[in-house]
């Protein structure tokens, strides 16, 4: 997964221990708020994180919910690698060896990406559901997938005719 | 929905797909929507305007646009229905459940 997240710099995870709560659970408080909202995507409280430990680059280890993530600042070479199967400008990779973990991040991804549905787009559908009420009214949950829901409505019109 | 409390029962559903800029294999996009009355489909072919799809779910009839449509119509949104499964994988799609927000104390 590659994405424009700015040049994250490296985690120095005693440095980020928090300074005003120092009590005994000693909480971590993440400075770059695009690793935090990263963390926070993929469904994992950053008060759980028992383990955040760097390497080269950026190799971060998440507790045991997600033991092996690397983020990777991209140096020229990385660029070029990118470059060449068309992706550019790209500041900051992470590198997933596990297929479970690669399905669970694009699962996340794509819930946090459908809670960006444009609101002019959802409220056009919405009035037709006779749902106009003012969208700040409403509150809106995501889950994936929604064939069978689909699937089940075409059968219902088609026994109509 | 059937078995939620009415507190937490969506009032209507949508799907679409959960990357905005995916298109099905034409170019078009389609998005769904149910409550218990209305089906909904909206329909943007390549390069034209969308089309809305309403089937009454009570009454069995269908408005195109916001006009009264015939079978024929009831046809088309099955066959882009039909058209849309054919060519969409569980895990491109994203359902919005659509609630009231729970009212402070």
């Amino acid at each position: 997964m590659i994405g424009n997240a700015g040049n994250i710099p490296p985690i120095h995870p005693h440095q980020n221990q928090s300074i005003s709560r120092p009590d005994k659970t000693h909480v971590k408080q993440f400075e770059n708020p695009q690793l935090l909202t990263l963390i926070k995507s993929l469904g994992i409280n950053p008060q759980h994180i028992t383990t955040l430990s760097t390497q080269k680059g950026l190799n971060i280890s998440v507790g045991n919910a997600l033991n092996d993530i690397r983020v990777l600042k991209i140096t020229p070479e990385i660029a070029n690698m990118l470059s060449a199967i068309g992706i550019v400008n790209a500041e900051l990779a992470i590198v997933i060896q596990s297929q479970e973990e690669l399905k669970q991040i694009k699962k996340k991804l794509n819930l946090v990406k459908g809670s960006l549905v444009d609101k002019k787009t959802l409220g056009k559908l919405l009035s037709f559901l006779d749902l106009e009420d003012d969208l700040d009214t409403l509150g809106f949950t995501y889950e994936e997938g929604g064939l069978i829901l689909i699937r089940s409505a075409f059968k219902e019109t088609e026994e109509s005719l | 929905m059937r078995g939620q409390s009415s507190k937490n029962m969506a009032k209507a559903k949508i799907v679409q797909y959960a990357d905005e800029r995916k298109t099905l294999p034409d170019g078009g996009k389609l998005i769904y929507g149910e409550n218990e009355n209305k089906i909904v489909v909206s329909w943007t072919p390549p390069f034209e305007k969308t089309q809305v799809f309403v089937y009454d779910r009570k009454t069995g009839e269908i408005l195109i646009n916001g006009k009264k449509g015939t079978n024929q119509d009831k046809r088309t949104m099955i066959k882009l229905g039909t058209y849309f499964l054919e060519n969409s994988k569980e895990e491109d799609l994203i359902t919005i459940n659509v609630h009231t927000k729970d009212l402070p104390a």
